[in-house]
């Protein structure tokens, strides 16, 4: 999947087409597996070391360059807070295309994220503060060091 | 109007009629499959004529049907009296509700729209209204708009509804006046076929609204926060022009983002806006081909029904403008950076002129002194030739002589670079 896949149409387009009829926990893993490479690939790249917020930090700066909506709020030894405001590009592209939002997030965008920060621990929970899709202002990942859960509202 | 007709039911006069427009679903069963299917799982309970499922219920009789068509997929329920004249109070029979729950549900899609609508009868307006008035008190409802729309007296029955949701639902009491059964039978059935396009429109428009609400509800939080960036990045551009510069590539990649994402967004908005228009126009030719006439004070229904789903439509548009305007500041900000990006140019451009004229003048420098050089090697060899001939002619006084002739060779010198440029 390539790395601008939030922001591409056609690979949103073609995502939804594969596996609109498959179940949610498939559809995760693929996601969760394709955040993983990502994210080990970064890892392997920049030569992160070490397993807590500011390797993750790191690597999620390195994934979100050029992402004006995206910033990393808060760096702890076993936490990490990223934000995204504004225009949310996952739903820019969804409604363009006519895909439903919520079910990209769930399925696409979350467990991608969860992904990549296993592939620097794989004992990071991603839990979902705040969404966009429910109408919250921004959307809030918070990334903590717990049993590599994904967390959704 | 659309060709879109829908047949009578197969009852005496219908007294009760629920209109439902379903989502077209893809995979959804075909609705004369699913209405063979329930009907042999009802076995004796049912038959069925003209494709209608007719249930005997005792003193009425029910029927349903799915249509499908260009206009939509429609489910028709209806409620008959076998005897006596139709009343606003006839209710729908709990077995008849079932037989549609049942058929909404093998047919596979969910509805846009639930329309219900009560059918009197009375011999004049006055009748009719007296009618529909002790209804409303036996029921212990009320009616919030009301009005006559050809021959029939109409009214929507009960609170508006707060908030969106899916499907929309109506209920509606039609009470025709002053004529036959038979024409009134007529009269019924040209306004349920207007309700039933009602109900398409009205539904599809709000299917959509209720689809992009989670966008449309981003509008506040978003616009604030890129306004945000965007003043941030006005900031930035202000600083001494080496701190612009490490940024400004960043800057650039950033705005572009933001304006393709702007872009998208505003071309789908638009597009979603035209489709809520095109419905929202048709809802209004509609109620245009009514011409309601307002009866005792009320809201008639046709305003009512407008000014909600003009309500409908319009967070699109406001959606756009402010959208819009985000993109317009966004320009700005480019044209600061041209701007910018010019001025620097500029100030390039002169301090190359300025190294230019210096080395000119270097040039220029370089080229007297090279004259100078040039006067004396000529006037060292007139000197060295005037030397060969005093040699010859007076041996004797040969250095003094030479020393003689260096002025006058001198200007010998002079005189030859002289002439030899003004050649060039």
């Amino acid at each position: 999947m390539p790395r601008d896949w939030y922001v591409n149409p056609q690979v949103l387009g073609e995502f939804y087409e594969r596996f609109k009829d498959r179940p949610h926990e498939e559809i995760q893993r693929f996601s969760f597996n394709q955040g993983l490479a990502l994210g080990r690939r970064v890892v392997r790249e920049l030569g992160v070391r070490g397993e807590g917020g500011e390797a993750l930090a790191a690597v999620l700066r390195e994934v979100l360059r050029g992402e004006p909506t995206a910033k990393i709020l808060l760096v702890e030894r076993d936490k990490v807070l990223l934000r995204n405001s504004g225009f949310c590009p996952l739903m820019t592209a969804a409604l363009s295309l006519g895909l439903p939002w919520t079910w990209l997030c769930k399925v696409l965008g979350w467990p991608f994220f969860h992904g990549i920060a296993s592939a620097v621990n794989p004992r990071f929970d991603l839990k979902m503060v705040k969404r966009r899709a429910k109408g919250d202002p921004y959307c809030d990942h918070l990334f903590e060091l717990g049993e590599g859960r994904l967390i959704l509202p | 109007m659309a060709p879109m007709l829908l047949e009578k039911p197969p009852v005496r006069f219908p007294s009760l009629v629920r209109i439902e427009v379903l989502q077209p679903v893809e995979g959804a069963s075909a609705s004369s499959e699913a209405l063979s299917g329930l009907k042999s799982r009802l076995g004796d309970t049912c038959s069925e004529v003209g494709g209608w499922l007719l249930l005997d219920l005792s003193s009425a009789e029910g029927c349903v049907k799915v249509f499908e068509g260009e206009a939509g997929c429609f489910l028709v329920a209806a409620l008959g009296l076998k005897s006596g004249l139709p009343s606003l109070s006839s209710g729908v029979q709990e077995d008849l509700e079932r037989l549609v729950e049942e058929l909404r549900s093998a047919v596979g899609s969910p509805p846009l729209s639930v329309f219900t609508i009560r059918v009197g009868l009375s011999e004049s307006l006055e009748g009719a209204l007296l009618h529909l008035e002790e209804y409303l008190r036996q029921a212990g409802r009320s009616a919030r708009s009301m009005g006559v729309v050809r021959g029939c007296l109409l009214a929507t029955l009960g609170e508006a509804a707060t908030g969106l949701s899916c499907p929309i639902e109506r209920d509606l009491a039609v009470v025709p006046f002053g004529c036959s059964l038979e024409d009134a039978l007529d009269v019924l059935w040209g306004l349920c076929l207007d309700v039933a396009l009602l109900a398409s429109y009205g539904g599809r428009l709000n299917e959509l609204r209720v689809s992009r609400e989670p966008a449309l509800r981003q509008i506040d939080a978003s616009e604030k926060s890129t306004q945000m960036r965007i003043n941030e990045i006005f900031a930035s551009l202000r600083l001494p022009s080496e701190e612009v510069e490490e940024g400004l590539e960043g800057v650039l990649r950033e705005v572009t983002t933001l304006f393709s994402s702007l872009s998208i967004l505003v071309s789908a908005m638009r597009r979603d806006h035209v489709r809520a228009q095109v419905l929202l126009r048709r809802i209004e030719s509609l109620f245009r081909g009514w011409g309601e006439e307002p009866l005792k004070g009320y809201p008639t229904n046709s305003t009512l029904e407008l000014d909600a789903y003009r309500s409908l439509v319009a967070p699109f548009g406001d959606f756009i403008s402010r959208v819009e305007a985000l993109r317009v500041q966004l320009n700005t900000v480019l044209d600061a950076v041209r701007t910018y990006l010019g001025i620097q140019e500029q100030k390039l451009s002169m301090e190359e002129q300025t190294s230019s004229k210096s080395l000119l003048e270097r040039l220029v420098r370089l080229q007297e002194v090279l004259h100078k050089l040039e006067v004396l090697i000529v006037a060292f060899y007139i000197t060295e030739m005037g030397r060969l001939v005093f040699e010859a002619l007076a041996h004797e006084m040969v250095n003094v002589l030479t020393a003689l002739f260096i002025p006058v060779a001198l200007i010998l010198a002079i005189l030859v670079s002289r002439m030899l440029h003004r050649e060039h």
